[in-house]
């Protein structure tokens, strides 16, 4: 498969490019007038319908060159991201409590640009320290 | 030493942030996130490296020679991620019981499928720990243990049967689609927000590509 990936990204950018569209104008068939079973027509994120896995599929297969372009050019990010996918759970218990503590402070403060600078930074920031905390226990525990 | 950055963690990482800001819905940054030029989301991205990971486990060297101890390590790890899921769960639950005292504001114990904790304890707390009841944006990591359950069935068939995996994983695919069947939750009457049944193939073709790509 490697040997054809060029000619599977050509393919798919086609259907990137027109669900891209469908998404950004709101371009979906109306669920009524759909065939049965329209779990196979719809786009529903619940079943994964075809149309997100092919889309997905089509998606991955466009972008994962860009993984080649951020390496050697903004090293930074590549490794900041990388550093969080490599503690992905850790990573993810902490960013799924942050984000409803990131809700709790939009409710209270009612959401201004501002705000939502700050969750995000400050969101951010912990993720990283999440990663790196939990790096630095590994290295801890393989010299003990 | 941690392992030096690859696409894998690089695009899992990015899907951690993504995952991040779209679960605090109306925050500006929202508007940034991949799912408003895409069908998809980071979700399917998680799936997908996560049953990409899996494939690249099952083809390293310790794993490939010897079958229990891949089976132990799979299971293992469904383990630890079920208690992530209890863990943040019940930091949710403490959140949102703090922000509902602390705004002298009893709605908010009823966000994202919380009322039922707090107004029936005792038979959600039994669904919580039997992951039958997930608090909204809390719903990914049960999927998430059902498929490293399931990982070792994965890792078996590709040993001993590879060309069965993939067919056997879209028959289920299109069979949950077309009857359709789900997951239940309980005791709150509803399904499953990831259906395991439809998701599983998306974990699949992230193992099977890893395979054959990775």
């Amino acid at each position: 498969m490697r040997r054809h990936i060029d000619g599977i990204r050509i393919a798919a950018l086609p259907l990137v490019a027109v669900t891209a569209l469908m998404v950004v104008w709101n371009w979906f068939p109306d669920p009524t007038a759909l065939p049965e079973p329209k779990l196979l027509f719809l786009n529903g994120k619940s079943f994964l319908t075809p149309i997100r896995l092919l889309q997905f599929l089509a998606l991955i297969a466009v972008f994962s060159a860009m993984y080649g372009v951020f390496a050697p050019h903004v090293p930074w990010l590549t490794e900041f991201l990388s550093s969080l996918g490599r503690n992905s759970l850790n990573v993810f218990c902490v960013a799924s409590v942050l984000s409803l503590v990131g809700q709790i402070i939009r409710y209270r403060y009612a959401g201004s640009v501002i705000v939502d600078t700050l969750v995000l930074f400050v969101g951010i920031s912990l993720l990283w320290v999440t990663a790196t905390v939990s790096e630095w226990r590994e290295r801890q525990k393989s010299q003990v | 030493m941690p392992r030096q950055a690859n696409a894998v963690d690089f695009w899992r990482g990015f899907a951690l942030v993504s995952i991040f800001v779209n679960h605090i819905p109306g925050i500006w940054f929202e508007r940034l996130t991949h799912r408003n030029f895409s069908i998809s989301d980071s979700a399917e991205l998680f799936v997908f490296l996560a049953g990409w990971s899996l494939g690249l486990l099952v083809s390293s060297r310790s794993a490939a020679t010897n079958s229990a101890l891949l089976v132990f390590r799979l299971g293992g790890r469904a383990v630890t991620i079920y208690a992530a899921q209890i863990l943040i769960s019940s930091i949710a639950l403490a959140l949102l019981a703090s922000a509902a005292y602390a705004f002298d504001n009893p709605l908010i114990l009823e966000w994202h499928n919380a009322a039922a904790i707090f107004q029936e304890p005792a038979l959600t707390h039994i669904g919580l720990v039997l992951l039958s009841h997930h608090l909204g944006y809390f719903d990914i990591l049960p999927l998430y243990v059902v498929l490293m359950l399931t990982a070792p069935a994965i890792a078996m068939l590709d040993r001993f049967a590879r060309p069965v995996l993939l067919p056997f994983s879209f028959a289920l695919y299109f069979a949950a689609l077309m009857v359709p069947f789900t997951a239940r939750t309980w005791p709150v009457e509803g399904q499953w927000f990831f259906n395991p049944f439809t998701w599983q193939t998306m974990f699949v073709l992230g193992f099977v590509l890893s395979r054959n790509i990775g």
